[in-house]
């Protein structure tokens, strides 16, 4: 079953606000939902749970923002998605590719999913973020938006 | 030759423990231990800090039931203050607790033990799990999430999100329900109740597929302790402590949250950093007791509702005396659930939960502090001591996967003297001893929820530590 043209675009930030960086999906999110075009919806997350398999299945995309502590010469990374029906890694949360799974096999549907990955410098237990993670909350934001923006122009 | 089976880690996010099992010189079973090796050490880096700030710190002992660890310590903060709560703001507290009870036991059978129960202990573990369950019986995964989504979505409408709500304080709580919120809650009851009942039917429907497993999971005589009321009955936020024995004979009764010192003691082992609390009575290790939904179903004489008390008094004709099989933890949770959505539909009825008269507001009055309360997974204490500008001197943290020590030693040691025969490493075996654990739900249960990816080495070891077989997964 195909979520309809007027189904949203599902943007899902997840992190932790007292973990320095790994605020950084949060924060990108948050703005996002100030700049989005009509049509968006935006949600943000502590983790990622097995009942955003719903309102996941519901959109006609979906991307989600995160943080991540690995490939850090690396700048914001936007890359499509896949769905991971393995069960890896679904317990007390999931991660984006789990939960398409879950969408399609509860639901029917999985839409086109992409992921944005945010560099973090560091992880440490903090409120504020880095310099580096800053920056590339504000690089996040706008490579969302342009996204968000080839989403909504090839609206059938 | 003595050997030794190593399972490690027994880990994923939460926590980082292993499982030792020791042989004798024929291979038989002799001993078995449950090593929790992570240290955390909140009760030494909260010190100097404002008892006020304890709530929000020490929520993130665990992402899973922070709103036990919020309201221990707002209780706590309470009688350092000194006052009495509003009978609105306790119930508004009561009403947040009910909601995580309702997701932390819906996670606990629908996604992680569900799998095993439908599946089977010898399924092939790259499907025994929620996809595995999905494809055995899509309705009730989906049902099963959507119940975990409405206890979820309680705590978020009261806390304003559904993880870390700063939202229970000493003296109160930060504000009451709206009526919108009211109106969700509502709207979501009868679903609710519909899956909770499916879930319970279908489980009392496959008691008799599992004779074995409720003989062998942890089937042994202990004590029970959780809160009860006034009356003896099912208790969840408030009331005092009661501990029973095997024969369901009362040992100690209301005991007040400042006083639990006369009655349990904190023992410490070598080889793990939980501490081993057991009821000062009988000793040290003579009286380990066991907390969490089965105690609580022990220790309690009736429940509130007649919905509710039909299934507590069908739980309790299991027994003469307490039910002592571990296995049926996970019956004892469905109960629960039930118990706490009727409570659920008196609370959103009554009037106090949209007064504003939420909060005491008062200086530090005592040096000490005690808050208790009942995580799902069973009976938490934060107890503080202060100076007089309120920084904390001592913080003693008592919780329930510690209370439940000895019994999951205890547990792990009869699974696998059943299964573990000789040399040979069966993944049934392991399974089978992860799942005892598992019924207990811990706060380290992110490790043992083994859905069949998990990381697991198990390694037979010589008396001289040479490997003698090892079995790996995931």
């Amino acid at each position: 079953m195909q979520a309809g043209s007027a189904a949203p675009i599902l943007v899902i930030g997840c992190g932790n606000a007292i973990r320095e960086d790994d605020a950084a999906g949060l924060c990108a999110v948050e703005a996002v939902e100030a700049l989005a075009p009509a049509g968006v919806q935006c949600l943000v997350r502590h983790q990622l749970l097995p009942e955003l398999a719903e309102p996941i299945s519901q959109s006609r995309a979906v991307v989600f923002v995160d943080a991540r502590a690995d490939r850090l010469d690396q700048p914001v990374i936007v890359e499509p998605l896949a769905s991971d029906p393995t069960g890896a890694g679904l317990g007390h949360f999931g991660g984006g590719g789990s939960l398409l799974a879950l969408a399609e096999a509860l639901y029917g549907h999985a839409p086109p999913a992409w992921l944005v990955t945010i560099p973090g410098a560091s992880f440490g237990f903090n409120t504020e973020m880095t310099d580096a993670g800053r920056a590339g909350v504000h690089e996040a934001v706008r490579r969302t938006l342009e996204l968000l923006a080839e989403l909504a122009a090839a609206q059938p | 030759m003595s050997q030794r089976i190593v399972i490690d880690p027994v880990t994923r996010i939460e926590g980082h423990a292993k499982i030792s099992i020791q042989l004798d010189d024929q291979g038989q079973v002799e001993g078995a231990r449950f090593h929790v090796t992570e240290f955390r050490g909140f009760e030494k880096f909260c010190l100097g800090r404002p008892f006020w700030e304890m709530p929000g710190i020490t929520a993130r002992i665990c992402g899973i039931c922070p709103i036990s660890h919020i309201l221990g310590s707002a209780k706590a903060g309470d009688a350092i203050l000194a006052v009495k709560v509003s009978e609105q703001a306790n119930k508004l507290r009561r009403l947040m607790n009910l909601g995580q009870y309702v997701q932390s036991h819906a996670l606990s059978f629908f996604h992680l033990s569900a799998p095993d129960f439908l599946l089977g202990w010898d399924s092939d573990p790259a499907s025994r799990n929620v996809f595995g369950l999905i494809k055995a019986n899509p309705d009730l995964a989906r049902k099963g999430i959507r119940l975990r989504q409405f206890g979820q979505e309680i705590i978020s409408l009261l806390g304003g999100s559904k993880i870390h709500p700063a939202w229970a304080v000493p003296g109160g709580v930060r504000g009451p329900l709206t009526t919108e919120g009211i109106d969700w809650i509502k709207d979501r009851l009868p679903e609710a109740n519909e899956t909770a009942e499916l879930a319970l039917t279908l489980f009392k429907g496959m008691m008799g597929k599992f004779k074995a497993e409720t003989q062998i999971f942890g089937n042994f005589p202990s004590l029970f302790m959780s809160l009860v009321g006034p009356d003896g009955e099912w208790e969840h936020h408030d009331g005092g402590l009661r501990f029973v024995d095997a024969a369901g004979n009362i040992l100690a009764d209301h005991v007040a949250a400042a006083d639990y010192q006369t009655v349990i003691g904190e023992a410490v082992e070598p080889w793990s950093y939980l501490k081993f609390p057991y009821f000062k009575l009988m000793g040290y290790p003579a009286g380990g007791y066991r907390v969490g939904p089965l105690a609580r179903l022990n220790c309690a004489e009736h429940m509130q509702t007649p919905r509710a008390e039909r299934e507590l008094q069908e739980f309790k004709s299991l027994s003469s005396g307490s039910v002592n099989n571990t296995f049926l933890y996970h019956y004892a949770r469905l109960v629960e659930i039930i118990a706490a959505l009727d409570a659920i539909e008196r609370l959103v009825d009554d009037p106090d939960i949209l007064s504003d008269m939420v909060r005491a507001d008062a200086g530090v009055n005592n040096l000490r502090g005690v808050g208790i309360t009942e995580a799902p997974r069973g009976t938490l204490f934060h107890d503080y001591t202060v100076n007089r500008d309120g920084l904390l001197e001592h913080v003693n943290l008592i919780v329930s996967t510690g209370q439940n020590n000895l019994a999951m030693n205890r547990t792990v040691e009869q699974i696998a003297k059943h299964y573990v025969h000789g040399e040979k490493i069966e993944e049934g075996m392991l399974n089978r001893v992860e799942a005892g654990i598992r019924c207990y739900d811990p706060c380290l249960s992110c490790s043992t929820h083994a859905i069949g990816q998990m990381p697991m080495e198990v390694s037979l070891l010589a008396a001289n530590g040479s490997v003698l077989d090892t079995v790996a997964r995931g």
